[in-house]
Parts: C-alpha cells; sequence; structure tokens
C-alpha cells in the first residue's frame, strides 16, 4: 500500500488556563491516503477543531502547547519543520477553510486582492497572472459574473458565495490536502447542499485529499470515503464510511448513530447517550467514554483502549474488541 | 464613486453644524456677557466709543436680526476689531496662523510617527516591559498639564542641559527667511539655508514634543488595544493559514482593521492639539494664534478671543470632516 | 427600619459589595483610590495639616528654596508652598466635584429624555450636542470664561457646560437601550409619566456607567480648569489654585524652579488618580467579568 499523505501520530495538545490544563487532544492517531475524503465526526469540543488547526501549527503557543506526537506529510514531519517551510506548506500544500465564512475574510479588503495575494505569494507570477487564476477558480466554483466578484469586498457576498470564494482561494495553489472545518455548518441547509456538491466536484476534478471536519453524520456518510470518529480528545473509531455507519464498533459511535431520530417509522422516544461529555482538565481515566457506556466492564475505568483492527481498514479503541495494549495491532 | 459620494454627503450635513457654532459663538459674545458693547470696545473706550459700538452691532434689535447682522458680517470676513491695535480680528489671525500650523503639524507628525509603532509593538509584546511602559505612559500621557509639561521641559533641556532654546521659532541673531507658506522649515529650505533650517528645527523640538505628549498617550493606547482585538479575529487565522509572513499579516491584514479606531480618535484628538496649542505656544514664546489668544485674555481682548474661538471652531469641523471621509476610505462598509 | 431597607435594596447592595471586592482585587484600582483619598484628606483636613497659614505675608522668607522648615520652598510672598498646596487640593476638589454635578446632573437628564422620547426632540438635542462638540474643549471653555469674566466659579460654570455633552450622550445611548425592556413598558401600561420613568427607571439604570464617566470627567474638569487659571480666567490671585500658582511660578521659573513644579506635580498626580480609578471602574463594572 502507498505510504498515507498525512500521518498523525501520537498527537497530544494542551492548553494551560486559569482552570487547570485541558488536555485537549490525547495521543490521537490519522492517517490521509491521497485522493481520499476522510471525514472526521464527533460533538463540540471534542477536538475537532483543534486538531486540524494543529496540522498547520495554527494553535496559538501560549496558551496552548504541542505537547508530543508527529505530523508526517509526505514523510516530512510538519511540526519540526522551520517557518520558512511551514509558511510554504500553508495555503500551498495544506490549506483550510474555516466555519464562519463572514469572518474568514478580511472585511477591509477586496475578494480579489486576497486571492490574489495568496496565489502571488506561493506561485511567484505577477498580479495580472494571479488575476486570471483567481478567475479561474470562481469559475470552478460556479461563481457568476467571476470579474466583477473579486472587486468586490467581502460583505457585499451573500454566506454562500463568501464560502466559494474561500474554496476557491485555497484549491487555487492546487494544494495535496485541504482541511475543511466544519465548511457548511454556518449556512442555510439551501445552500450547504450546494456549496458541499461544488467542494466534491472539485476536489474529485483535483485529486486533493479532504480532512472533512462535521458533527453532521449525514453529511460524512454522503460525501466522505473513510471517517473517524472522535471523543473528548481522542479518536475511537475509523474506517470505511459504508461499512462504519452499517456496523459500527464503538458505543459511542452506536450512541451517535441510533440517537439520530428516524425519518420513517413509528415515533419513539428519542434515543440519548446519558450523561455529559467531560471536562477536560480533569478527564476520567482509562476510556474517556466509560462512565458514559452502557458496556463498560473491568479495564474500561483503569486501562486506555488503542485502535486495533476489527476488521480491513476499520479500527476500534475499545477493550471489548481486546484492544488494551500496545500501539496499532491487528 | 461611492467615496466621493461619501464625502459629499458628510460636507452637507456639516453645514447646520458650521450654522450651529456661529450661533452658539453669537450667543457667547453678545447674550452672555452684561454688556456686549462694552466688552467689545474694552474697559478703556470712551462713553461715546461704546453708545457708537452698540448701535452699529445693533444691540438695540432684537436677537434673532442681530445674529443675522453678525452672520452677514462673517460672510464678508469682519470677526471685529482687536481693541489693542485696532486691526481687524482676522488679519490678525492670517498672521499668527502658519506658526500654529506648523507647530501642530509637526507635533501630529511626530505623534504619527512614534505612536504607531509604539502602539503596535505593544500590542505584539503584551505584558511584557514594553508594554506596562507604554501602559504607564499612557496614564500619565492624558493626565498631563501640558503647561506644565512645557516648563519642565524648559528646566530640563534648556535651563540644566542647554541642549535646545527656550523660546521663540529662530535665534534672536537670525533673520526670518522670506515668506513663502510662513512655516519656517519650509521657508528656510526654498531660502536654502542650512543653518537657518537647522536652528528652526531646534527651536520647534520642545514645543512639538510638549504638544504631542497627550496625543501621543492617547494614539498608543488606542492602537494597542485595537490591534490586540483585531489580531483575535478570524480573518487573521486565514492569512496565516494561507502561509503569509507573520510581518505581513500584522500590518498589512491586521493594521489596516486597526487603524478605523485609531482615525476616530484622531478627530477627536485634534481638538486636544488645537487646545493645548494655546498653552504650549505661551510657554515656548511662540508666535502663533494660541499665544494671541492668551494675550488677548491678559488685555481682555474680547473681539479678538471671539473671533479666534469661532475660526478655530470653524477649522476643527473642517479637520472632522477630512477624518469621516479618511475613516470611509479605510473602512469600505461605511460607504454604504 | 434598618432590615426594610436592606430588604428593598438587597440587589443593589450585592452589586455594590461584588463591586467594592473587586475594586480591592485590582491593583490599579487600590493605586488609584489611594491617590484619591490622599487628595481628599488633604483637601478635607488643610486647615489642620497646613504646617503654616497660606495667606501669611513673610517678605524675610520670600523665595526660598525646599527646606526642613518649608518643604517645597515659599513663593514670591514669602508663603508656605506646601500649605498653598494643601488648600489647592481643597479648591481643585470643589471645582471637579462641582463640574461633574452640573454637567453630569444637566447631561444625564438630558441624555435621557433625548433618548427616551426619541424623534424630533431626540434629533434636536444631539444636534446641540453636536455643535458644542464642535469646539476643543479648551476654547469654549476660554471663549464661556472670558464672556463671564475671569472669576473661579464663572470658570466652573464653562467647565461643566463643555463637559455637558458626554453626559447627555452616554446617558442617550443607555436610555436607547434601556427603553425596550419590558419593565419599561409595564411601567407605562401602569400609567406612569414619562418623567416619572426617567427619573426612577431609566437614569438608575445607566448608574454605573455615568459613574466611570464621572470619575474621568472628574480628572479632566480638573486639568481645564487648571489650564483656564494659568491664562488667567479661572481663579483669580491670591487664591492658591494649583494652576494660577504654576502660572505664577512660571516668572521665577530659572531661578526658583520650585514654585512652578510642585503645584503642577499634583495636578498630575490628581489627575492620574482619578484616571486610573476611572479606567479600573470601567474594566470592573464591565458585566461579561462580573460573572
Amino acid at each position: 500500500m502507498a505510504a498515507p499523505l498525512l500521518e498523525i501520530k501520537r498527537l497530544s495538545v494542551q492548553f494551560f488556563t486559569h482552570q487547570g490544563v485541558v488536555r485537549a487532544l490525547e495521543e490521537v492517531d490519522l492517517a490521509i491516503e491521497p485522493g481520499e475524503i476522510m471525514g472526521l465526526v464527533g460533538e463540540t469540543g471534542c477536538g475537532k477543531s483543534v486538531m486540524a488547526r494543529s496540522i498547520l501549527r495554527l494553535i496559538p503557543q501560549p496558551p496552548g502547547k504541542i505537547s508530543d506526537g508527529e505530523i508526517l506529510f509526505k514523510g516530512e514531519d510538519i511540526l519540526k519543520v522551520r517557518r520558512r517551510r511551514l509558511r510554504e506548506i500553508r495555503g500551498n500544500d495544506i490549506s483550510m477553510i474555516f466555519q464562519e465564512p463572514m469572518s474568514s475574510l478580511n472585511p477591509v479588503f477586496t475578494v480579489g486582492n486576497q486571492m490574489e495575494e495568496v496565489i502571488v505569494l506561493h506561485q511567484g507570477v505577477d498580479r495580472k497572472r494571479a488575476r486570471r487564476t483567481a478567475v479561474e477558480m470562481l469559475q470552478q466554483v460556479n461563481m457568476p459574473d467571476p470579474e466583477q466578484v473579486l472587486s468586490k469586498y467581502p460583505h457585499e457576498l451573500s454566506g454562500g458565495m463568501r464560502q466559494r470564494v474561500m474554496i476557491a482561494m485555497e484549491l487555487s495553489c492546487r494544494p495535496d490536502l485541504l482541511i475543511a472545518d466544519e465548511p457548511t455548518t454556518a449556512l442555510d441547509v439551501t445552500v450547504q447542499a450546494q456549496v458541499l456538491t461544488i467542494l466534491v466536484d472539485l476536489v474529485k476534478r483535483l485529486g486533493t485529499s479532504v480532512l472533512f471536519i462535521s458533527h453532521d453524520l449525514g453529511v460524512i456518510a454522503q460525501l466522505c470515503d473513510r471517517v473517524s470518529v472522535m471523543y473528548a480528545g481522542r479518536i475511537v473509531e475509523t474506517g470505511p464510511v459504508a461499512r462504519l455507519f452499517a456496523v459500527p464498533r464503538h458505543p459511542y459511535t452506536r450512541g451517535l448513530l441510533e440517537a439520530i431520530p428516524p425519518l420513517d417509522g413509528e415515533r419513539e422516544l428519542l434515543q440519548v447517550i446519558p450523561g455529559i461529555v467531560p471536562h477536560l482538565v480533569d478527564p476520567p481515566p482509562g476510556c474517556r467514554f466509560h462512565p458514559r457506556c452502557a458496556e463498560r466492564f473491568g479495564p474500561c475505568d483503569a486501562i486506555v483502549p488503542r485502535l486495533g483492527e476489527v476488521d480491513t481498514g476499520h479500527r476500534v479503541a475499545c477493550h471489548l474488541y481486546g484492544n488494551g495494549r500496545g500501539g496499532m495491532g491487528s | 464613486m461611492r467615496l466621493l459620494n461619501y464625502a459629499l454627503k458628510r460636507l452637507l450635513y456639516s453645514i447646520p453644524v458650521l450654522i450651529g457654532v456661529t450661533l452658539l459663538v453669537f450667543i457667547i459674545s453678545h447674550a452672555i456677557p452684561g454688556d456686549p458693547a462694552r466688552m467689545m470696545a474694552g474697559q478703556k473706550a470712551s462713553r461715546e466709543a461704546v453708545q457708537n459700538l452698540r448701535r452699529s452691532m445693533g444691540l438695540d434689535r432684537p436677537l434673532p436680526e442681530q445674529y443675522l447682522r453678525y452672520v452677514a458680517g462673517l460672510a464678508q470676513g469682519d470677526l471685529g476689531k482687536a481693541i489693542r491695535n485696532q486691526r481687524p480680528v482676522l488679519d490678525d489671525l492670517k498672521d499668527f496662523f502658519p506658526a500654529t500650523l506648523e507647530l501642530t503639524s509637526m507635533s501630529m507628525i511626530f505623534c504619527i510617527a512614534v505612536g504607531l509603532p509604539l502602539g503596535v509593538i505593544s500590542a505584539l509584546h503584551r505584558n511584557r516591559p514594553i508594554d506596562h511602559t507604554t501602559r504607564v505612559f499612557s496614564v500619565v500621557g492624558v493626565s498631563m498639564p501640558v503647561f506644565w509639561l512645557g516648563l519642565m521641559l524648559l528646566l530640563l533641556f534648556y535651563r540644566d542641559l542647554g541642549w535646545l532654546p527656550g523660546s521663540g521659532r529662530l535665534d534672536v541673531g537670525l533673520s526670518p527667511p522670506p515668506h513663502v507658506t510662513g512655516m519656517y522649515l519650509v521657508d528656510t529650505l526654498f531660502e536654502g539655508s542650512r543653518e537657518k533650517f537647522v536652528n528652526c528645527l531646534l527651536h520647534i523640538l520642545l514645543p512639538a514634543f510638549c504638544l504631542s505628549y497627550v496625543y501621543l498617550a492617547i494614539i498608543t493606547r488606542i492602537v494597542r488595544s485595537a490591534m490586540i482585538s483585531v489580531l483575535g479575529l478570524d480573518y487573521i487565522t486565514t492569512a496565516r493559514a494561507n502561509g503569509i509572513r507573520e510581518a505581513v499579516v500584522v500590518l498589512k491584514h491586521g493594521l489596516k482593521n486597526a487603524l478605523i479606531p485609531t482615525v476616530t480618535i484622531t478627530g477627536l484628538s485634534i481638538g486636544e492639539l488645537l487646545g493645548g496649542a494655546i498653552l504650549t505656544e505661551t510657554i515656548f514664546d511662540w508666535p502663533g494664534m494660541g499665544k494671541y489668544v492668551v494675550d488677548s485674555v491678559n488685555f481682555l481682548d474680547f473681539p479678538a478671543i471671539m473671533g479666534f474661538t469661532l475660526v478655530v471652531a470653524l477649522i476643527y469641523v473642517l479637520l472632522n470632516l477630512a477624518v469621516d471621509v479618511l475613516y470611509a476610505f479605510l473602512d469600505p462598509q461605511i460607504r454604504y | 427600619m434598618w432590615s426594610r431597607f436592606r430588604r428593598e435594596h438587597q440587589w443593589q447592595i450585592r452589586e455594590l459589595l461584588l463591586t467594592l471586592n473587586l475594586l480591592s482585587r485590582n491593583a490599579s484600582a487600590v493605586a488609584g483610590c489611594i491617590i484619591v483619598a490622599i487628595m481628599v484628606f488633604m483637601a478635607v483636613f488643610a486647615s489642620l495639616l497646613s504646617p503654616y497659614d497660606p495667606i501669611r505675608i513673610s517678605l524675610a522668607e520670600r523665595l526660598k528654596p525646599p527646606s526642613a522648615v518649608h518643604l517645597f520652598g515659599t513663593d514670591e510672598l514669602g508663603r508656605d508652598i506646601l500649605s498653598r498646596i494643601m488648600h489647592g487640593a481643597r479648591i481643585s476638589l470643589r471645582i471637579g466635584v462641582l463640574v461633574v454635578l452640573i454637567a453630569g446632573g444637566l447631561g444625564a437628564l438630558t441624555g435621557a429624555i433625548s433618548g427616551y422620547v426619541g424623534q424630533q426632540v431626540d434629533n434636536l438635542i444631539m444636534r446641540v450636542m453636536d455643535v458644542i462638540l464642535s469646539f476643543p474643549p479648551l476654547v469654549l471653555a476660554l471663549a464661556l470664561a472670558a464672556a463671564l469674566g475671569p472669576d473661579l466659579n464663572n470658570a466652573i460654570l464653562a467647565v461643566a457646560f463643555v463637559m455637558i455633552p458626554k453626559f447627555a450622550r452616554l446617558v442617550r445611548g443607555e436610555a436607547l437601550a434601556v427603553k425596550e425592556r419590558q419593565f419599561i413598558a409595564a411601567a407605562r401600561a401602569a400609567g406612569a409619566k414619562r418623567l416619572w420613568i426617567i427619573l426612577h427607571h431609566i437614569l438608575p439604570n445607566c448608574l454605573a456607567s455615568v459613574i466611570v464617566l464621572a470619575t474621568l470627567v472628574l480628572g479632566e474638569a480638573i486639568l481645564i480648569a487648571a489650564s483656564l487659571s494659568f491664562i488667567g480666567l479661572g481663579a483669580q490671585p491670591p487664591t492658591p489654585e494649583w494652576g494660577a500658582m504654576v502660572s505664577v511660578g512660571r516668572k521665577f521659573l530659572m531661578d526658583q524652579w520650585w514654585y512652578a513644579t510642585f503645584p503642577g506635580l499634583f495636578i498630575l498626580t490628581t489627575v492620574i488618580g482619578f484616571n486610573i480609578l476611572g479606567d479600573a471602574m470601567r474594566d470592573i463594572l464591565d458585566p461579561r467579568i462580573r460573572r
């Protein structure tokens, strides 16, 4: 099997706050293959955004701290590269789009100015050439009248248009990996579908890998090839989308899927996962989910379960499958 | 062009304000004093002179009519006659205006050139020594009695160290450059006299620093707080995520946004400068409008004081208008 | 009776205690408080504290430098400068308090009316405020003081006039926010008159920000009044007002540096005290922090 495009190994991130040390990410493992769309799903506050930002080292170092781990991009550890190389990677080899299109674009510069800035920076061309590239990219995201849009300011565009601008901007340098942090959460439902379709079409055409972060299981199921489930700063399950959603192994994943109210069939009581998400200053020992897990037993409150294969390409971190010791075993 | 439209709209809006300004000055000069004619003629004027003035000011007429007379006079540039030299006040002010312009311009340049970088550096190094020093300096700055600061500067730099001259625009022995703009620094360059230019520079240093002290404190504080808010916003993260160098992120993406509240405060602070000029020019014997009005106070030269007040208010309104347009230039969201 | 008062105002008392608690934790607030307290103390007990009679002339002692006998030296009539400064504190504080009361009272009321009544009244009042604000503060105060006559009380009126728009704008903003709230509608439905609502509901809700502004304006008023006195339009001799003292001291600057230095230093310190206190209170009264 070819080497993964991005390999995150044992990534741990902490935040030093007044209330204590928040262990936001704990020994996270994740791998993304070239050309695949990897979903990252989990509740608000589970650490998805922290992980996304860690990849490009966008975590402010006080109060945050990447305390352990490697992020290997085509073999190179991003956490160790020099600043100049990091700047080369950002926006060029790995790009990112954020949740709030309104605030993600600078209000005092035109769309064109901001797009061209990135293109000129990474491709070393002049402004005129950059402008043409920008127009092409806007066409690729089905933007009507691209020339006009370039001279507009962000507040003159609708939310959906702004997000398409972000997509165009971040893909203009043909990155190998696009990180999409809840790109449609802030948009109206009708616009969401439109933007997602454009996004997926474009990345498939360009062959870009995507790390697609969302809390919306439906969107993940539709768009992604594989998915990783995150809970309280740890990856608990990862695998091909169809298989994982058909036969979820981890109790948390099962709980998530069962919580989705059925559209058809009889009206039943909503299934909820009892309890609340743990405070990450003092997380539960052992498996972080164990206080809420109906199937917990012996080792769950003492030993941290590690990701282990239960099926090809399908891994779970749960003692039910005998994954107590060591690293990723099969 | 949107910006031009906005500028014109603002200009139109200024007109009622300008009218209000003339009204207020009118009330102060005609309605408040016990005997306006006596105030305008001076304590030493003869009974007859006062009577004449009373008639020509129309003080026996109803107030609205007096106001219209007053405005008609203004339109012709008639600000009354200064008591002590019987010259039209407008002429006096024209004579003294360039010196004040030179002083306030130098101060403004100094404030921006020092305050902007200081504020940015302070924001980038929050809670470190340079930040603390800047914040202390800011509090002291807005609390500072300008006249006292000037005297202390004189004690230090003139009396004790002898580095800088204590008064005037030029050494007594040197003759002023031929009048082109009235601003000695510019005119000496036109004259080509380097010795005089340096001399003028030395003379303006202390008064300009004294005058800018307060505003410097204000601008540093506002730039610092604006930068801190701006640097926490999402579009800054986007810029960094796109691989833009940190210096460009701060100075291009951050600063332009931070300048918006800064420019707003600038408008208000021009008022500080104009007011502070009164005190600074007095301390340093700087022959500008500020010294003129203080001399007028000593002479009880009421028409001069009122003329000065009106002119300064007019200048202030127009400057604020310019600042508003600059604000719209920086922030595209305002133009609509 | 006391317990009834406590019961009826328990919410305000809690807020007050919380404010004091937060104040005590904030280092700069404490510093500001100390400075202000010292000045107030000096002002109130000036007659007891001052080593000499501030108006006692002693030509043999003229223009003596600071010494053990005269801590801040003597002036051109042999009067002890420290004693005069202490009595000057009384004057400056009186200026500050009067300006704040006049400008605050008139300004707050005007602003509340403007914000609550709205429409044409609001428009008119705000235009008037705009006009007043079109003058640099010192310039307008100067003109007013000149028209009224060179006297300390006139200077106080002049400065107060200049400060009115600050309070008016602040309270108007708050009034606009408060007037939409439900308890106002309830009061109106119960038949309350507008003026009553303004006085009993609108104004009390603006109290916090008005207090912050009042503290800052107090300092600024002392500064402007001192400037007016320096020019010759405020306090007249032999009143020991700080600005006036600096003005006279200027004549003796080169050889008798202490005369202009110490009074000015007190102006600076007092205003710093009020500014620090005002800033700290603004931070403390910020509703987000109070949670």
